[in-house]
């Protein structure tokens, strides 16, 4: 599908689509300095994989999706990362976060789960994984199941994402 | 950072799956009958975008207006006669414009867009697409002979 992210250094707004990752696609692993071994975890039983490319440079992935279909009630964010030249203060892309997850929202409708999402929010120390809660719920409109580490986005989070990220 | 490697096994057990569930389905059941429905509504649309957009539909995989509607019909719970009926239309006359047996015009277009709360332009390109569809299967050869550089002298 076709999506829109911003150019940090210019403000403008890059063309990009999000595609399913195909048998021959190269996905990125933790040796090109991602976090996830997308190219191992892509291989899991009913888990789809989409990547999200600027329609200028299709060969370079800018944020990787993996989504677990097969629960009954949610679809599963098992795993999304934007590309390591899309992080920290000196990020070429903005908005591929935000674009990514509410794919992954918009996949919760169309699979029947009524945009139900479920992620968990894994760091290596705990002020982190809070931080990070705490944006997803500020940015993303995720709510915290209990006191787990597993957050859930509702269906009017899902679609105010949907809204704010894909319609743009 | 020190980079560490998360697995699937690391995120994902049953109990944590079981509270998940029992969180969403206790959630879902609460839901406003509203809600549910737009849920269904917004399932349906963006199928029908994702559709729209896709360029490698196969044969087997064509959906017409009909298909589409009856995902409507079934969420609001109405039968095609009763759409007819809100429409003022004869359920024949419907029927012969959402199978394509009659194209579209502005007057079924904006009926079905209102009904769906989605955008006219939507209709009219299903059924271009499926036009078009079923033109490559059968005969786009025939219209090779109107390539400009075949009509005109360059």
């Amino acid at each position: 599908m076709k999506v829109k992210i911003i150019e940090n250094a210019t403000k403008t707004a890059v063309k990009t689509k999000i595609t399913e990752a195909r048998i021959k696609t190269i996905l990125p692993t933790i040796t090109d300095a991602w976090r996830f071994n997308f190219r191992k975890n892509s291989k899991g039983k009913n888990s789809n994989t989409y990547i999200l490319t600027a329609n200028n440079s299709p060969n370079q992935i800018e944020g990787c999706l993996i989504i677990i279909t097969e629960n009954r009630f949610q679809d599963y964010m098992a795993f999304v990362e934007v590309a390591p030249h899309n992080r920290g203060e000196n990020r070429k892309h903005d908005r591929v976060a935000g674009c990514l997850i509410a794919f992954a929202c918009r996949q919760s409708y169309i699979n029947g789960k009524e945009g139900y999402l479920a992620f968990d929010v894994l760091e290596e120390n705990e002020d982190d994984e809070m931080k990070l809660m705490e944006l997803y719920s500020r940015k993303y409109h995720a709510v915290r199941l209990g006191e787990s580490k597993t957050m859930i986005i509702i269906p009017e989070g899902s679609e105010k994402l949907i809204d704010e990220y894909l319609k743009f | 950072m020190k980079k560490t490697e998360i697995l699937p096994n690391d995120l994902w057990n049953d109990k944590k799956l079981k509270n998940i569930n029992k969180f969403i389905k206790d959630h879902s059941e609460k839901q406003s009958k509203e809600r549910k429905i737009r849920n269904k509504l917004l399932s349906i649309e963006y199928r029908l975008e994702d559709y729209i957009e896709r360029d490698d539909v196969e044969e087997s995989e064509v959906l017409d207006i009909l298909d589409f509607v009856k995902m409507y019909l079934k969420a609001l719970q109405i039968t095609k006669k009763e759409l007819a009926e809100y429409f003022g239309m004869k359920d024949g006359n419907l029927h012969m414009y959402l199978t394509g047996k009659r194209k579209l015009n502005t007057d079924v277009v904006l009926k079905i867009s209102s009904f769906s709360h989605t955008k006219p332009e939507y209709w009219y390109r299903v059924q271009v697409k499926n036009d078009l569809l079923k033109l490559k299967e059968e005969k786009t050869k025939e219209y090779e002979k109107y390539d400009y550089k075949k009509l005109i002298p360059l």
